[in-house]
């Protein structure tokens, strides 16, 4: 692995914002993430086969089973040792339940890749800096992740979010076993972005062709309606 | 060009620190290139977990927007107008408080805090043998003026029952996966009780940012970042801890002193920041013209107690230099420290900086090592380059 790979590696895509339209940021070396772009960029990373090879079947399981729940820079940051990764990789199954088999090849998979690409003795990632947020911090607001979008229909909604994700999502939005939690979820804020999200799945997620864009708008509005109830997390 | 930057990274100060630290933290490379602006280290995106520079780090309060970020899960949007703090459990009489509520009772008595908020795990990048976990460097930890009602006010007006030992604290953020486990702080309830604990509402003087934990979140003067619950909406008093993960495996610390690879017979709950010295100015590799001497600034604090002296090197440790010190005598708050230090000739130059504390504690040579990177405080060492 190069150094020239780690540059090129910049993982900028995964932010809390998700899904604005426009282009993606690429931070190279000692470059500056834009936070306009940065908070809103797609989920996408597309430094991750800079930094990993060339797209792997590998790749995809870490895409899969690891980035759900946290974007590559944490994972980049980091020089170890194979066993390192290893004990890594388990301990994101045991503790955090990552969805992967037990001694599985997937398991064994995902920690020879980081073992290569990440060994111990690589040099620093380069520095990459966020320009400063300003206060208070770019999100989407409460209400532009809880109003109904034009043109989209709750109780429809309901029905076609009932069908199409919540094997994944859960009935409530608040995740399951395969999918992240999507109430209040920055990736409410854009109802095309969102639309086409539908239209080409992200990471673990597959598209969802026969979700026609009205359809999508109905998911968003019951999604959004969903949001306006406060959870408040149960007593231990 | 070059002489002009030179100039302008050295002439530190006030508002001039932020461009100067732009200037300077990529080193000497920064001088043959526009400066950026001041901005945080990515250290994770989704969720976020940004570091503040350490070039930034030498001012009486680090403002909200250069202020270190660490998430274990993603920052839930609440409703200000829907916000409800429930302190619940072995109590008399259960609380549901409005924003309003805690406003209200923050008011009359006043409660602004100045306090550190250090991350257990920053410095975790400086452990040798590497440590896995978010490769925090020097700035992962600032100091705030923190407003809001004091918890200890709470506790006493929702009366808390004989035999209740715990505050199990839930922020209102969740995992990406059902799955993964919620974060939960426990904290003993003595400590809760103390008059310390605030329920920040605001940061400096302004509502608490949303990345920073908006609208509510616990200060915890003294004790590492992961007590200071964000987007806090429960409180619930028990008589055990919460059996969870987060307290019963992560977070903790040998109870003795181990050697790398040893698996530590016993563990302890990591609770109070280490005494710790960090120097902002000069930076590693910086090129720093004299003026009068090596101009050295940077901050230094200590658990719940206060910094009684910050002392600084050019000789590996064979002399030892005060620097001077300023800011508030409020314990577990930093003060900012400055030297002039007598450097004459060109050529890299090595600055050592070590804290004492009021109890007495010295900075260590060497951080104690642990499996999971806590706590770094080994003396700051950084070696810059003096032009004449």
């Amino acid at each position: 692995m190069k150094v020239g790979g780690l540059v090129g590696l910049v993982v900028v895509g995964a932010a809390i914002g998700a899904l604005l339209a426009g282009p993606r940021a690429v931070a190279t070396d000692d470059s500056q993430i834009d936070p306009a772009s940065s908070l809103a960029a797609p989920f996408a990373e597309p430094g991750l086969p800079a930094l990993l090879g060339e797209p792997s079947p590998a790749i995809a399981l870490l895409e899969r089973n690891c980035l759900t729940c946290h974007g590559l820079p944490i994972v980049a940051g980091q020089r170890l040792t194979a066993a390192q990764w290893q004990a890594e990789v388990k301990k994101m199954r045991e503790k955090f339940h990552a969805p992967l088999v037990a001694d599985s090849e997937d398991e064994r998979a995902i920690a020879d890749l980081l073992a290569r690409a990440l060994p111990v003795d690589a040099p620093a990632a380069p520095s990459r800096t966020l320009s400063a947020p300003t206060s208070p911090m770019p999100s989407p607001s409460f209400a532009a992740l809880t109003e109904l979008p034009a043109g989209g229909d709750p109780t429809r909604g309901a029905v076609s979010y009932a069908f199409a994700c919540s094997s994944c999502h859960a009935m409530d939005g608040l995740g399951g076993a395969l999918g992240p939690r999507l109430l209040l979820r920055p990736d409410l804020a854009d109802p095309q972005a969102f639309t086409r999200l539908i239209a080409e799945g992200r990471r673990g997620m597959p598209p969802l062709p026969g979700v026609k864009p009205d359809e999508a708008l109905d998911i968003l509005a019951h999604l959004r309606a969903l949001g306006r109830t406060p959870v408040v997390p149960d007593a231990q | 060009m070059r002489r002009r930057e030179l100039l302008r990274s050295g002439a530190l100060g006030g508002a001039a620190l932020a461009l100067g630290g732009a200037a300077g933290w990529l080193g000497r490379r920064a001088l043959e290139a526009p400066a950026p602006a001041p901005g945080l280290i990515v250290r994770g995106l989704a969720p976020h977990n940004l570091e503040t520079p350490r070039g930034l780090l030498a001012t009486r309060t680090t403002p909200a927007e250069l202020f270190f970020v660490r998430t274990h899960a993603h920052p839930p949007h609440l409703d200000p107008g829907a916000y409800r703090l429930v302190i619940d459990g072995l109590v008399d009489r259960p609380l549901s408080l409005s924003l309003a509520d805690l406003q209200a009772r923050a008011g009359s008595a006043g409660d602004s805090r100045l306090a550190v908020l250090q991350c257990a795990g920053n410095g975790r990048a400086f452990f040798r043998p590497r440590i896995p976990g978010v490769a925090w460097e020097a700035g992962a930890m600032g100091q705030a003026l923190w407003t809001g009602p004091r918890l200890a006010d709470l506790l006493r007006e929702a009366g808390v029952q004989p035999g209740a030992r715990h505050l199990q604290l839930r922020g209102a953020d969740t995992m990406a996966l059902a799955a993964t486990p919620a974060y939960v702080r426990t904290i003993p309830l003595e400590r809760a009780q103390e008059d310390d604990a605030l329920i920040a509402l605001e940061m400096n003087g302004a509502p608490l940012p949303w990345l920073h934990g908006g609208p509510a979140r616990l200060v915890l003067p003294g004790w590492t970042g992961h007590h200071w619950t964000k987007w806090l909406v429960r409180a619930t008093v028990a008589a055990e801890e919460e059996p969870s993960f987060y307290s019963k495996s992560a977070y903790r610390m040998p109870a003795e002193p181990t050697e790398p690879g040893v698996t530590p017979k016993a563990t302890v709950p990591v609770t109070e920041n280490g005494v710790k010295a960090v120097i902002a100015r000069p930076l590693a590799g910086e090129v720093v013209a004299l003026r009068g001497g090596l101009v050295v600034t940077g901050v230094a604090f200590s658990g719940r107690t206060t910094i009684s002296r910050v002392e600084l090197s050019i000789d590996d440790g064979r002399v030892w230099m005060d620097a001077a010190l300023e800011g508030d005598e409020t314990p577990g708050a930093w003060k900012v420290f400055r030297a002039t230090l007598p450097v004459s000739a060109a050529g890299p130059v090595t600055i050592a900086a070590r804290a004492t504390d009021a109890r007495g504690a010295v900075q260590p040579e060497a951080a104690l090592w642990n499996p999971s990177g806590y706590l770094w405080n080994a003396v700051d060492r950084v070696t810059c380059e003096v032009v004449s």
